[in-house]
């Protein structure tokens, strides 16, 4: 079983609308980063490209709309 | 009297300063950008403060040597996008602190520059400035002298001479005391609840900051583990030090290291396996420890060779050091300092 590092809000993670993912800082200096078509899916970890860390994304799935209304 | 500066760990943007851009498990020497020599000096380095991938060094003659990334305008120099070495930067400062993506600096008349990124107010330059790529000074007036200054990941607190606090950053989770702004774009007086001259000393980590003295330890912000553990324990030591990796608070007590938090990653001091020390510090996820011999021991999360070489083979991943890991073997060891999977030591030459 992985364990999860941490849980952070969706509200605390940085929306990029061009890559369209979710990023935040991982302990090791690079970023955890999940897309946000993987949690409109149901996935809620964030994973880190640097390292086994992941980070569990608390959200509901209507927090999604404000970011997809950025992607117009 | 000559000082070393040396160092293992995550390296991917040359935040170790060792003339190159690997991960480290095993004691490097730092070197200077000027003339790629090793960073030995007369000077000895009384700060060292790591962002998510940049490091300062803070000598006692006030220079301040950076290296790592400044891709986002952190290490105060335009020119590159990234430096593998240690650079001398401009001007005498005081007082230096280091968030993910910013530089705080305090110059010798007390005035607070900053450079780098902060969307959430980070920088403390107002709300329309969040991205500097030089060394920017803060136009607010402290009304005392700032005798410290430390930021985690997004906020940074200030004590003033007088005992105040003052702090900017994100404020959303209470990591800045009592307010109802989710963000504080300038510098703010911070309200802790009780009188600040009765706090003789503060901590910051991710989302929360910790104050304690003699009327115990208070905690302000979100970090569910630690503040179940606070709650269970009824924290009323009165210790000396207090540090935070990002998720975990580490507490001096008398000559034991009590932890409370999160221990994905073996974090929490290894008290059944403890021994003398006689100063400890933190990083990001790992934490250090200088015994009363001078060696130095790891422990907490590892993976970047922060806590040197695995050597219990029995477990099963190899990034997890819930055991106390010999770094560094000397008589010469007089500082060690933690950052975002860096660890870093200072030795004295004879
Ligand atoms: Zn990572």
């Amino acid at each position: 079983m992985e364990t999860i590092y941490d849980e952070i809000e969706i509200e605390d993670f940085t929306f990029d609308p061009i890559t369209q993912l979710f990023q935040y800082p991982c302990p090791c200096g690079d970023k955890f980063a999940v897309g946000i078509d993987d949690l409109q899916d149901g996935e809620d970890i964030a994973i880190c490209p640097s390292c086994s860390l992941m980070v569990r994304v608390v959200f509901d799935p209507e927090d999604l709309k404000e970011y997809y209304d950025q992607l117009d | 009297m000559k000082y070393q500066l040396l160092c293992c760990g995550s390296n991917g943007s040359g935040q170790l300063g060792v003339g190159n851009v690997d991960d480290h498990n095993i004691i490097q020497k730092a070197g200077f950008l000027s003339d790629g020599k090793d960073f030995i000096t007369s000077k000895q380095p009384i700060s060292i403060a790591c962002g998510g991938n940049h490091t300062l060094v803070l000598l006692e003659s006030n220079e301040v040597f950076a290296t790592g990334s400044s891709e986002s305008g952190q290490l105060g120099i335009d020119t590159q996008s990234q430096i593998n070495r240690f650079l001398k930067l401009d001007g005498l400062w005081k007082l230096v602190s280091c968030g993910w993506e910013f530089s705080i600096l305090v110059s010798m008349d007390g005035v607070v520059y900053v450079s780098g990124l902060g969307l959430k107010g980070e920088l403390g330059l107002g709300k329309t400035q969040t991205r500097t790529t030089k060394l920017t000074p803060i136009s607010f007036t402290f009304p005392d002298m700032i005798i410290d200054v430390k930021s985690s990941m997004n906020h940074t607190v200030v004590r003033l001479a007088n005992g105040d606090f003052y702090g900017w950053g994100v404020s959303r989770k209470g990591q800045l005391g009592l307010t109802s702004e989710k963000v504080l774009w300038t510098p703010t007086k911070l309200e802790f609840g009780l009188n600040p001259s009765s706090y003789t000393g503060y901590s910051v980590g991710k989302d929360f900051t910790v104050l304690y003295g003699d009327s115990g330890l208070k905690f302000f912000g979100t970090q569910d583990k630690v503040q179940r553990s606070i709650q269970e324990n009824t924290v009323t030591i009165k210790s000396s030090k207090v540090l935070s990796m990002w998720t975990s608070i580490h507490i001096l007590d008398g000559n034991r290291l009590i932890s409370y938090g999160n221990n994905s990653h073996g974090q929490l001091f290894p008290t059944k396996t403890g021994l003398p020390f006689k100063e400890f510090a933190v990083g990001s996820e790992h934490g250090l420890a200088l015994t009363n011999s001078n060696s130095v021991y790891a422990w907490g999360w590892g993976e970047h060779g922060n806590c040197g070489e695995y050597s219990e083979t029995e477990n099963r991943d190899e990034v997890t050091f819930d055991y106390l890991n010999k770094i560094y073997e000397g008589d010469n060891c007089i500082a060690i300092a933690g950052g975002c999977a860096t660890s870093w030591i200072v030795t004295q030459l004879v």
